[in-house]
């Protein structure tokens, strides 16, 4: 796995200026962190994704599995601290697109990036083991992700809404946005990557 | 009275701590029941932390 130990850590913080190295606003804060993989054109089973997976700083629109009823809050540190932990880890899905399925993983994580409140994940769906995901997903146009934390830490567990102050990311799922804790987060195949692939096949 | 304040606490430590602090200040007796409670009240303030055990799916 010599090619895994690449792995880097990339942080941007733009103070002054007009806008940072990547053109983003004044004032936008970044950090990210990211397993670089080798390129392997064609690869059929490796299908680029990016999406948002959560907000950070801000109250979810309904209660996520596990919290009791409780709306909850990720920390913008608890999420800082946390990005490591998502590296690698699994994106899944279950059958109906409505929920959590740890077992049912599809794909895998490669980048985390907080970008302002937005916790931007992107990495690679398994294209080939699971080919009914690309035709759901270019479909639907509207799915979103939903984080799975582990060992997370509750600031005042008599809140209505919970505030989590440190946490292990285990996962992620896909599923219909509707159905996640945060409605504004997002889920898509990475552009060039679908054309590409179709590419590819129709030279083999 | 430790037995009775640890119980159901998630900071064992700071209970004990909490509640013999103040068992320490005011001397046992009558008024030694009313201070446990107050002590109680402390302390429960001070661990509404909690480490869940589930996995939150959000």
């Amino acid at each position: 796995m010599g090619h895994l130990e690449g792995s880097h850590r990339r942080l941007a913080a733009a103070r002054s200026g007009l806008s940072d190295v990547f053109g983003r606003p004044v004032g936008m804060d970044m950090r990210a962190m990211a397993v670089e993989f080798p390129v392997v054109h064609g690869h059929p089973n490796r299908l680029p994704f990016e999406g948002v997976l959560t907000l950070v700083d801000v109250p979810s629109d309904k209660a996520p599995s596990g919290s009791r009823g409780h709306r909850v809050v990720l920390s913008r540190e608890a999420a800082e601290a946390a990005l490591p932990s998502l590296l690698g880890m699994a994106v899944d899905y279950k059958a109906g697109w409505d929920g959590h399925d740890a077992r049912q993983k599809c794909g895998i994580i490669t980048s985390a990036e907080l970008d302002g409140k937005k916790l931007a994940v992107a990495g690679y769906l398994y294209a080939r083991d699971y080919p009914e995901m690309e035709a759901k997903i270019q479909g639907e146009g509207t799915m979103g992700m939903s984080y799975e934390l582990a060992d997370a830490h509750v600031e005042d567990m008599r809140a209505s809404i919970w505030t989590l102050t440190r946490a292990t990311f285990t996962g992620a799922a896909i599923l219909l946005r509707e159905k996640a804790a945060y409605g504004s987060t997002s889920f898509r195949l990475k552009r060039g990557s679908v054309a590409a692939k179709r590419v590819a096949v129709g030279r083999g | 009275m430790r037995g009775f304040a640890v119980q159901g606490f998630a900071q064992p430590k700071k209970v004990l701590k909490k509640a013999s602090a103040v068992q320490e200040i005011f001397r046992p007796g009558l008024k030694r029941l009313p201070l446990i409670f107050m002590a109680l009240g402390r302390v429960q303030e001070e661990v509404a932390w909690g480490i869940l055990k589930e996995v939150i799916g959000g």
